[in-house]
């Protein structure tokens, strides 16, 4: 039950944000909600809010605390805050609506999931949900869109678009992207022998308007034996830019992972951005940034927006450890810049044009190292970006693989099994040196470092930087630190109980900033890497959203 | 595609597809004895496990171990030393029945997440994983040399 003054400020909020959505405004135009997954569409992360800033960081305290009760696969949701109530899912595809002032429950959403979703490698967990239409929506551990009500939580339509059971498990794990009346999601699978697509539903009815193969139907990109299975997909969630009016988003891998010699030619549209028509799902232009990828480097991370000199340009980190800064109208490249430390893979990218350089690629031959690893020069957890500083704050780290291939028959594939070909397989720290783990500062265009803090272990959350000169980070051990975006000094901390593998945000509700934090580790990335970073053997799992005010 | 109804060598094949409470971990995790329960272990038969001289044959874990390599070690290792578990290879002791179960039911502990892999790994194929597993412990009494087995 709300109180009245609350009712009023819900009001308010809401005729502010309704204003907001009415001239295409955003999150992040000072109206005090998070409203989508990246902010807005240019997926800043970052708040304009600054009544927690620098000088009274230090009275930061817990308000709330809202547990799901539910850690598999620990929490890895970015909250969505509209007019004062809070929307985030947790462990199987529970959907809770909160008061954002006091964390009261308002209501729950727990689907009946297929039995058989708990067979894919990609269960049980997912990053967040959509809002629009007085819907939110989520994509399903079992292959589903779902909208229920906003208000009440209740059950609207349902639309099945994967057959896992076919697939071997693909599904959803991150919210819809809305464009327009259209919710546009794609399917995990960049790992699994099968073909990735993304799917525009209709926000009205969940009819499915179109799918877009994200595997390109060519024989100069894709010997015909090889497509039926080739991965693909798109298993984070692109933008919609309400400017150009198309739809972005970082595709997955090829499949086989790591042999790319059974599947020559560049493979598109894998481990590439592409811009789709959100009416359609034709491809208005697009960028690999990878062709023939050989090493697991999915495009998925955040495609960032900036206004640089009069262009709009779009940057993008890619698994591999590269920097593409794109011309947002078409496409070109305008730089590449090298984010990892340790790259082996490749001995250069033209920063004017992408082209990638000579390849080292894994071979049925014999086993070798390759940098960065399969798990990326960071995880998909994206970065924040400052237009006050204009620095973009993320996480990454270092580590590497060795891999050696093997012809592998589908039909010997289990249900659970990646197709990633490999005869041996191991994650290992660079040679002659330690794996290491950081956040850092870079001005986004040129790869200049302005800050960095080192971390014993890789930080698997979103980072979320503000206008009140803050840049919050969570890391494996459970700490929340906040951090002077200027000179990366650390300002305060807290410990949550549990590692962060979640996206920070910050809202208005009551009057007062919140700086929200899921906490509660889980995914697949602590179990892959903990032969490198042993701590990963011992952390514990756990659920909870948690938020933070200054009296 | 799946090899869902493979004939097994002489072991009964165990079938929890359909399971509605089957919960799996992505590490892959087998655990130490006491730990090891599976999801549904009251749906786990009495299943006849191969001998221990069949644990250690040289045929057995080099199989076992081309489709660990394959299906387990990206969560766990190549050699069981990664992973959210105790490292394969500084176990001893170790219950081969348990370590077939919950590969084969897989298993949810805490926020740890395994996938079952019974069904879609014939039986005989699992007992193969188990006997690499095996060899990895530290009181692994070495291979049984057997050449062109199966």
């Amino acid at each position: 039950m709300k109180r009245p003054i609350r009712a009023v400020a819900g009001l308010m909020l809401g005729a502010f944000a309704m204003s907001a959505f009415a001239t295409g405004a955003s999150a992040q135009d000072a109206n005090g909600n998070w409203t989508e997954y990246n902010g807005d569409y240019r997926s800043w992360r970052y708040s304009p809010l600054d009544k927690v800033n620098k000088s009274n960081i230090g009275k930061l305290k817990v308000a709330w605390i809202h547990q799901p009760g539910d850690i598999t696969s620990g929490i890895q949701v970015t909250p969505l805050v509209i007019d004062g109530i809070m929307y985030y899912i947790a462990a199987n595809n529970r959907v809770y609506a909160v008061d954002a002032a006091t964390g009261t429950q308002i209501w729950e959403y727990i689907p009946e999931l297929d039995a058989d979703h708990m067979k894919s490698i990609f269960a049980a967990y997912n990053r967040g949900v959509a809002i629009a239409d007085g819907k939110v929506l989520l994509g399903t551990s079992d292959g589903r869109m779902i909208a229920i009500d906003q208000k009440t939580g209740k059950e609207g339509w349902q639309v099945r678009l994967t057959q896992p059971a076919e697939c071997h498990g693909c599904n959803f794990t991150s919210p819809p992207t809305i464009a327009n009346g259209i919710a546009i999601i794609g399917k995990t699978g960049g790992d699994l022998a099968q073909r990735g697509q993304i799917y525009g539903v209709n926000i009205a009815d969940g009819k499915l308007l179109w799918t877009f193969e994200v595997l390109k139907d060519d024989p100069a990109s894709w010997p015909a034996d090889q497509i039926a299975t080739g991965g693909g997909g798109a298993w984070m969630p692109g933008v919609f830019d309400p400017k150009t009016q198309l739809y972005y988003v970082g595709t997955s891998n090829p499949a086989p992972d790591f042999r790319a010699s059974q599947r020559r030619g560049d493979n598109l549209y894998t481990s590439s951005i592409v811009a789709l028509d959100p009416k359609t799902g034709k491809v208005v232009w697009h960028h690999q940034e990878v062709p023939n990828d050989a090493w697991d480097f999915d495009a998925q991370n955040e495609i960032v927006s900036i206004q640089h000199e009069g262009k709009d340009l779009i940057f993008h980190l890619n698994k591999g450890g590269f920097v593409t800064v794109l011309d947002k109208k078409d496409g070109s490249v305008v730089n590449v810049w090298q984010f990892s430390e340790n790259v082996n893979w490749v001995d250069k990218i033209d920063p004017k044009t992408g082209k990638i350089g000579t390849r080292n690629e894994p071979t049925d031959a014999e086993k070798k190292i390759f940098c960065p690893s399969a798990l990326g020069a960071r995880s998909m957890n994206a970065g924040s970006y400052s237009p006050k500083t204009k620095l973009w704050y993320t996480n990454g780290f270092e580590l590497c693989n060795s891999a050696q291939t093997v012809e592998t028959q589908i039909s010997k594939l289990a249900f659970s099994q990646p197709y990633y070909a490999t005869s041996e397989f191991g994650f290992d720290a660079p040679p002659g040196k330690k794996a290491s783990a950081y956040l850092k500062a870079f001005d986004p265009l040129t790869g200049k470092m302005a800050w960095r803090v080192d971390y014993k272990n890789p930080g698997l959350g979103w980072v979320l930087a503000t206008a009140g000169g803050l840049v919050f980070n969570g890391d494996l051990e459970g700490y929340v630190h906040a951090y002077d975006d200027e000179s990366g000094k650390e300002l305060w901390k807290f410990q949550t109980g549990s590692g962060i593998r979640a996206g920070i945000v910050s809202y208005m509700a009551d009057g007062k900033q919140y700086i929200v934090v899921p906490s509660g580790m889980g995914s697949l990335f602590p179990g892959f890497a903990s032969s490198v970073f042993t701590d990963f053997k011992t952390i514990r799992g756990g659920a909870a959203v948690i938020a933070f005010t200054v009296e | 595609m799946m090899n869902h109804h493979r004939k097994c060598l002489g072991f009964r094949r165990i079938n929890i597809l359909n399971s509605s409470v089957l919960m799996c971990a992505v590490a892959f995790c087998v655990a130490a004895p006491m730990a090891a329960v599976p999801a549904r272990s009251q749906e786990v038969p009495a299943a006849t496990r191969p001998s221990d001289d069949d644990l250690r044959r040289s045929d057995w874990i080099a199989q076992g171990r081309a489709k660990f390599i394959s299906a387990c070690s990206y969560c766990h290792g190549s050699k069981g030393d990664a992973g959210k578990v105790k490292s394969f290879t500084e176990r001893s002791n170790w219950n081969p029945q348990s370590i077939h179960d919950v590969i084969t039911n897989g298993r949810t502990r805490g926020s740890n997440v395994m996938p079952p892999w019974g069904g879609s790994i014939a039986d005989d194929e699992i007992w193969r994983i188990v006997a690499y597993i095996k060899s990895l412990s530290t009181d692994f009494k070495g291979p049984i040399p057997v050449e062109n087995g199966n």
